[in-house]
């Protein structure tokens, strides 16, 4: 066997054949198993890149099973120091999305009667695959792909803010274990810089000089994955945009299946076929941007690359109205503002990644473990207005994996004022990541809870711990599209009070969520409007492009009054709901309709509205409807102009298909 | 076991433990490759070696045997032909691929495994048409027409007529397999 520094032509493989071949003979008997520095004791291969080996190994120290991996010693004193110093740099840096650092220092391998000279990084295990890997197991969500991608982009961004780069992020470089924890490894490591072997036998290293054949149709060569580096770190020029190229491009490939092209990475159109077309329109220009060619046409930063993919993932549970959905038609009704107690709440700014620089901040996601009880409340149901102020009884538990990486598990105890039911039905533990934000800790969820009655119900919450106080809204998504949209609040003991489905109790966040029908409407009022002097979220301005209409909102503009009258007449219990909307609709509001606001007061009498344009003096007249709908008729007609859905917020569409919101302002003395 | 014993395992697992490697790195991801070379040298090490001829054939004969296993078990839907199938599917992902030193290797990988197979046991391993023959268990004229199946995919890769592909280029390739 080879003694001292590996003399044959690839260096790397031959410190893996050493490995191989006397892990084998180990398993015989006939040798003892490789060992580094007498220290840690080589257990198996796992893998091997360019410029070192992987082994799973056993700390015979701290009696801990570790990751290894081995670099054959260079020649060069200089990339030696190098890689030493990142190396160190990278065992500072602690995030739960990176791959933690034990060890590091030059060493020596021990693999029968060879000697290798090496350097060796000791580092966390992950029993787990990465991301490929994952994929490939089981058929993903969009929204578990995004999250997976978002939780290795925060890891790769921590670094970044560690002044570190990794210089080869692809999916093989994210790894997920088996509770889901994604850690980004493999970091830059000796890398930057190509290495030979002279004539002379020494291993020395040499700036790459050619490029390599890329996804982008650059020849040549050069350390890292050509398919996932950007134009300027093939050119030897690797940067932290350069690492956001990379992740922009194994998101594209983790999203769509396959890599970008040139022509995906420029194209504001797709082809029907293409399965990037198929991918929501923030999220593709957001990789795009990601994906530019050169540094300028990319973010600043890959945070704000994560900002939009979470915006994103947000999107998906914040949408107010789907497609056939039971929706009600309403009746616009122009009212003040709501006056009344307002709960005075910190200013709400973007939400913040618990930074590396404050550890402290990290561990104090230690005090959200336990049990949080909380109440919920419907502020708008897209099927009924009898779901308006309907109550439910939460409980959560959560459980501390590792910093601000969490489990959490959600059961409902109950229904209805106090009502606590006796069949408990619990939905599975989820891995949550916790944030710090100036309003407490955050983070959001999906549950799926199964009940007997309703089936499987899907709810997304979004939670705020301050103060062992929990508060935030949530959106519950029912069989046959039925959305609603509430708040919540509790603490650690069951609440004693109820909670009233009245919005401005709610933080500034929880109100643009639940005001604004769309979650490019929703993040854009949670930036421009939650400030430390604005506490109450009136209006969401105008319906944004996006938004989605109720479907029975659309069917109803094309109903008339007289069919709405017939029905309400000959359904009781429609009646009474009738009433009920009645009794709370009057009073001053405000409506959108497209970028135009009209002020309107409304009145009613028995399901019989009434309103008044309050510029144009203007009368209208509509009807409330068996569940609680509005509408509003054309002048001089019977049919209907505007058809909404809810008590403040109301969502609609009016007869020319224009998108409207209504806002109520105050009520009528 | 004796010293001797010792010894003498030591010195065949050393011998062929690179090749049998270099084989399944090339076919199998990480980090099944080595378990699968482990195996094919361990079914090796328990035959009689009074009975083996050649022993680099009969090993990478155990390595081929193993390795058309693997692929059956991972795509137990369809009934996997050596003949028609090839395995990039199981490969290591493009990215990996794409850092060999020559990318050519990866046009070897597009073939059913049989030619890529007879190709680089010849070519790669040093093994005479007959050893491959013998180690894949088919005839010597249907080695050789796997080995013209893989030049062909070769030269037009690098665009030459298969016949201009010449014993340079061919030693390349060999090369750039080895250091993989």
């Amino acid at each position: 066997m080879i003694i001292g520094r590996v003399s044959t032509r690839n260096p790397v493989v031959a410190l893996e054949d050493a490995i191989g071949a006397q892990l084998l003979v180990a398993q015989f008997g006939a040798g003892p198993a490789p060992v580094v520095t007498h220290r840690y004791q080589i257990l198996d291969l796992r893998g091997r890149g360019a410029n070192g080996v992987v082994c799973r190994a056993r700390d015979t120290k701290l009696n801990r099973i570790v990751a290894l991996k081995l670099y054959p010693r260079f020649d060069d004193e200089s990339i030696e120091l190098e890689t030493l110093r990142e190396a160190q740099a990278l065992a500072q840096l602690e995030h739960p999305n990176v791959v933690r650092i034990y060890d590091h220092d030059r060493g020596t391998v021990e693999a029968g009667e060879a000697r290798l000279a090496c350097l060796f990084v000791s580092m966390e295990f992950i029993d787990g695959r990465h991301l490929k890997a994952w994929l490939a197991e089981s058929e993903r969500s969009r929204a578990d792909v995004l999250r997976a991608l978002v939780a290795a982009g925060d890891g790769l961004a921590a670094a970044h803010e560690a002044g570190l780069i990794h210089r080869d992020f692809k999916p093989e470089n994210v790894m997920i274990d088996n509770s889901d924890r994604v850690r980004v490894v493999d970091f830059g490591l000796a890398r930057g810089l190509s290495v030979e072997n002279s004539e002379d036998g020494r291993r020395v290293g040499r700036a790459h000089q050619v490029m390599v054949s890329a996804r982008f149709t650059r020849p040549g060569l050069a350390p890292g994955t050509p398919e996932y580096m950007a134009p300027e770190a093939l050119d030897g020029h690797a940067s932290a945009s350069s690492d956001q190229f990379s992740f922009a491009t194994a998101a594209w490939e983790s999203l769509t299946g396959h890599l970008p092209s040139e022509n995906d990475a420029a194209s504001e159109s797709l082809g029907r076929g293409d399965p990037a077309s198929q991918l929501p329109t923030r999220l593709r220009s957001a990789l795009q941007r990601g994906l530019a060619l050169t540094p300028e046409g990319r973010y600043a930063e890959l945070g704000e690359l994560l900002d939009e993919l979470r915006g994103v993932e947000r999107q998906k549970r914040t949408y107010l109205v789907g497609a056939a959905l039971v929706s009600f038609v309403a009746i616009l009704v122009g009212a003040g503002w709501a006056l009344g107690a307002r709960v005075p709440e910190p200013a709400a700014t973007p939400v913040e990644t618990a930074s590396v620089a404050s550890p402290p901040a990290v561990d104090k996601c230690a005090n959200l473990v336990g049990t949080w009880h909380y109440d919920t409340v419907v502020i708008w149901a897209s099927d009924s207005v009898r779901w308006h102020g309907a109550t439910g009884h939460y409980e959560l538990e959560i459980e501390q994996l590792d910093g601000c990486a969490m489990n959490a598990s959600l059961r409902k105890t109950g229904d209805g004022p106090r009502h606590y039911a006796k069949n408990l039905v619990r939905e599975g533990a989820r891995g949550v990541r916790v944030v710090r934000t100036s309003n407490g800790h955050e983070f959001s969820s999906e549950f799926v809870i199964a009940s007997e009655k309703h089936g499987k119900i899907t709810y997304a919450f979004n939670y705020v711990f301050a103060d062992d106080q929990v508060s935030g809204d949530y959106q519950y998504l029912g069989a046959d599209n039925v959305v609603w949209t509430g708040i919540l609040r509790g603490g650690r003991t069951p609440p004693t009070t109820e909670l009233s489905p009245d919005l401005r109790q709610a933080s500034c966040t929880s109100q643009c969520r639940v005001r604004c029908p769309s979650p490019n409407s929703s993040d854009d009022c949670i930036e421009r409007r939650c400030t430390s002097e604005r506490v109450d979220v009136p209006d969401c301005g105008p319906p944004p492009a996006d938004q989605t209409v109720p479907p029975l909102a659309r069917e109803l503009v094309r109903a008339s009054l007289d069919s709405l009258r017939t029905a309400v007449d000959e359904d009781d219990k429609g009646r009474r709901w009738c009433t009920k909307a009645a009794e709370t609709l009057p009073g001053h509001w405000m409506l959108w309709t497209g970028a135009t606001v009209t002020e309107l007061d409304v009145r009613v009498s028995d399901c019989e509205l009434e309103l008044v344009d309050r510029r144009t003096g203007e009368r209208m007249h509509g009807q409330t409807t068996s569940v609680g709908a509005w509408v509003v008729a054309e002048p001089n007609s019977d049919w209907v102009r505007w058809a909404l859905v809810g008590w403040d917020p109301a969502f609609g569409v009016g007869a020319t298909g224009i998108p409207l919101v209504a806002h109520r302002r105050q009520n009528t003395p | 076991m004796s010293t001797t014993d010792r010894a003498a395992l030591t010195s065949t697992v050393n011998e062929h433990y690179p090749r049998v490697k270099r084989y399944f790195r090339s076919r199998v991801p990480e980090p099944d490759c080595y378990d699968q070379a482990n195996e094919a040298i361990r079914v090796f090490l328990a035959a009689d070696p009074t009975k083996i001829e050649n022993p680099k054939a009969y090993l990478m004969g155990i390595a081929h045997k193993l390795l058309l296993k693997y692929i059956d078990r991972r795509r137990p839907s369809v009934g996997f032909d050596s003949e028609l199938h090839s395995i990039a599917e199981f490969r290591t992902s493009i990215s990996v691929q794409a850092v060999r030193r020559n990318r050519l290797v990866s046009a070897l990988a597009s073939l059913p495994v049989n030619h890529e197979d007879a190709f680089e046991l010849h070519y790669a391993e040093g093994l005479t048409i007959d050893e491959v023959a013998k180690t894949m268990g088919k005839s010597p004229a249907t080695v050789k027409r796997y080995m013209a199946s893989a030049k062909q995919a070769l030269a037009e890769k690098l665009g030459v007529p298969s016949e201009r592909l010449s014993d340079v280029e061919t030693r390349q390739l060999v090369e750039a397999y080895r250091s993989s």
